[in-house]
C-alpha cells in the first residue's frame, strides 16, 4: 500500500508550480548569417524575406558591390553585396548563398549573404554593447554583439548600411 | 465637364522604341523618336547634328562586337533647333510595353548608377519565355551632355 494519496501528489504538484516565477524576458528575433567565416545578424523586423535562390539580372554602370536586380513576385529589388562596406574579402557565391530582403532608411534592397545560419529569438539582454576594440569602419554599423553557438555575432544597423551605401560608401 | 480619366495601369501600355546599344537591349519612349533611317544614308533634316553612337552617349561599355547593320534614330528636337541623331544596332522595334513590366530604379541602384540617362528597367519575356532586362533611358536627361561623334 502506498504511503501517500493521490490528493497529496496533486497538492504537491500544485504547490511546486506556484514556486515557479514567470518572468517575461524581452526577446528579439535575429536573422544570423555568415559573410566568409564571420557571423553577423540583422534584427528580424528589418528582414521581410529570405530568398534561397534568385535569378540576378546584372545592370551595367553600377559598382561591383551592386550585384544587380531580382524579380520578386513582379517587383524589382536591387541586390547589394555588403562585403566591401564591411571590408571583408569578397567570396565566390557558393551554393548556400542567399539573399535577405531588407528594409532600412526608407529603402528596401536584397543583401547577398554567404550562408544563413539561423533565425532565432534571443533575450535582449544577451546582446551586449559594441566593444571599444571594434575596428573603426564597423563602429557606426554595429548595434551590438552576442555569442551564438559559441561564435561571436555582430548585430548590424541596416538603416545605417543602406544610408551609407546610397551615399556612395561600399 | 468631363474629368480626365485615370489610366488603368494594370492594362496600360507605353509605346517604346527598342534597339541594341553596347550589347544591351535599350528602350526610348516612342514620343521622343521622330525618325529612323539606315546608318549609311544621309539625314533628311538640315538641322541635324553629327550622329553619335548611342552606347557611348548612354555610357554603356560595349559588350561585344557591333553587328554590321546599324540604324540612325532621330530624336525629337528639344529645343526646336536641337536635332540629335544616335546610331544604334538593329533590330529596332516599335513595341507597346505593358506598364506592369516597367519598374522604377530601386533606390540603391538609382543612387549608385553612373548612367545618367537610365530612368527605369523593364523585364519582358523573350520569344522563348525567358525574362530579359531592358534598360529604359530618358534622353532629356542626357541633353546636357552633348554626344560626341
Amino acid at each position: 500500500m502506498s504511503e501517500i494519496t493521490l490528493d497529496q501528489v496533486l497538492t504537491q504538484r500544485r504547490d511546486a508550480s506556484k514556486e515557479i516565477v514567470n518572468v517575461d524576458v524581452p526577446a528579439v528575433k535575429l536573422v544570423i548569417f555568415a559573410l566568409g567565416d564571420q557571423w553577423f545578424a540583422f534584427y528580424g523586423e528589418r528582414i521581410r524575406e529570405i530568398l534561397a535562390q534568385a535569378n540576378v539580372f546584372f545592370v551595367p554602370g553600377c559598382p561591383a558591390s551592386l550585384e544587380g536586380v531580382i524579380n520578386v513576385r513582379g517587383d524589382i529589388e536591387s541586390v547589394m553585396r555588403p562585403h566591401d562596406m564591411l571590408r571583408l574579402s569578397d567570396s565566390h557565391i557558393g551554393r548556400n548563398a542567399a539573399i535577405l530582403l531588407g528594409r532600412g532608411a526608407g529603402m528596401s534592397s536584397g543583401i547577398r549573404v554567404d550562408r544563413v545560419i539561423d533565425v532565432v529569438d534571443v533575450p535582449q539582454s544577451s546582446i551586449q554593447p559594441p566593444p571599444a576594440t571594434l575596428p573603426e569602419h564597423l563602429r557606426h554599423l554595429v548595434l551590438g554583439v552576442l555569442r551564438f553557438q559559441a561564435q561571436p555575432v555582430a548585430v548590424l544597423n541596416l538603416d545605417q548600411m543602406f544610408a551609407d551605401y546610397a551615399r556612395g560608401l561600399g | 465637364m468631363n474629368a480626365t480619366a485615370e489610366p488603368d495601369y494594370a492594362t496600360a501600355t507605353l509605346d517604346m522604341v527598342l534597339f541594341t546599344a553596347g550589347g544591351w537591349r535599350v528602350g526610348l519612349e516612342a514620343r521622343h523618336v521622330c525618325g529612323s533611317r539606315p546608318a549609311l544614308s544621309l539625314s533628311a533634316d538640315p538641322r541635324s547634328t553629327a550622329t553619335a553612337d548611342a552606347a557611348t552617349w548612354f555610357g554603356l561599355t560595349p559588350m561585344d562586337e557591333m553587328p554590321a547593320a546599324r540604324q540612325c534614330l532621330t530624336l525629337k528636337p528639344l529645343p526646336p533647333d536641337d536635332v540629335r541623331e544616335i546610331q544604334v544596332a538593329v533590330p529596332v522595334d516599335l513595341v507597346s510595353l505593358p506598364a506592369r513590366v516597367i519598374h522604377a530604379l530601386p533606390p540603391l541602384l538609382a543612387a549608385r548608377t553612373r548612367l545618367l540617362g537610365l530612368r527605369a528597367l523593364a523585364l519582358a519575356a523573350d520569344p522563348l519565355g525567358t525574362d530579359r532586362l531592358i534598360l529604359l533611358f530618358d534622353t532629356t536627361r542626357l541633353r546636357a551632355c552633348p554626344p560626341s561623334s
